[in-house]
């Protein structure tokens, strides 16, 4: 079975909205942590159901080296008309972790990732002196931002350079529904695990 | 999904894209106008 130990020190947590206008952002940041050789951590993951959500938040960011939180998603909702505050709290929790954590925590990185640069300032201005960068809502953009970042956190001779990436996931994206298709599955509802065993399949040397 | 299907499904697409461009561009085609979403793993 292809499958990848989820080893502190590979673990990555990404910490993001699960909407449809990110969700290209998404994958393409699962693809490119995966393709770098490190393990993708999400909320989306198998759990067991009972488990109350912020105990699961807590297992991943404890379980996980390393970890990208996106804050871009900072506008009112449609139907409440109240932003979400899930993203800031899961990337305090990590802060607190690394700042307040024992033994390996302290060892923890992280990434944050904003729309445009210097947004933050406006919204979370005491985050500065964190690592962030901005993905300009582009996927491309997303997958150079996190192999630089990923390549700076660990020394890892398996990290290939961003153009290789890049086309890598155009080429993967393109083969994507096909797979699906192939396996009888619905592209609108592909659950985490699919996906991922799908890049893990895909990236691996032919068998 | 068993880890097996899909490996058959991606060696599938990958040896199509290699062996018969056509077919493959027809199922890029077929396939264009779905949407990929994830959602959170069942159970």
């Amino acid at each position: 079975m292809t499958s990848r130990k989820r080893s502190f020190r590979e673990s990555v947590f990404i910490n993001c909205p699960f909407d449809d206008d990110y969700e290209p952002i998404f994958r393409a940041i699962v693809f490119t942590v995966s393709l770098c050789g490190f393990v993708p951590r999400t909320t989306l993951e198998h759990d067991d159901a009972s488990q109350v959500r912020i105990e699961k938040i807590y297992r991943l960011i404890g379980s996980s080296a390393l970890g990208i939180h996106d804050v871009s998603r900072t506008e009112p909702d449609a139907e409440n008309q109240l932003p979400r505050f899930n993203m800031p709290l899961e990337l305090g929790v990590s802060l607190g972790a690394k700042r307040f954590g024992a033994g390996k925590h302290r060892s923890k990185r992280c990434l944050v990732l904003d729309r445009d640069r210097y947004r933050f300032q406006k919204f979370i201005s005491d985050i500065a002196g964190q690592d962030i960068k901005s993905h300009g809502n582009n996927p491309e953009t997303a997958i150079r931002v996190v192999r630089d970042w990923l390549r700076n956190a660990v020394d890892h001779a398996r990290i290939p350079g961003g153009s290789h990436l890049w086309a890598k996931y155009r080429q993967f994206t393109e083969d994507l529904t096909g797979m699906c298709e192939k396996g009888q599955l619905t592209p609108e509802h592909l659950t985490f695990t699919d996906f991922y065993q799908f890049v893990l399949e895909w990236i691996s040397p032919v068998r | 999904m068993p880890i097996e299907e899909i490996r058959r499904a991606v060696r599938e697409v990958k040896e199509m894209r290699k062996k018969d461009p056509a077919a493959y561009a027809a199922m890029v085609k077929r396939n264009a106008h779905r949407k990929i979403r994830i959602v959170p793993d069942r159970g």
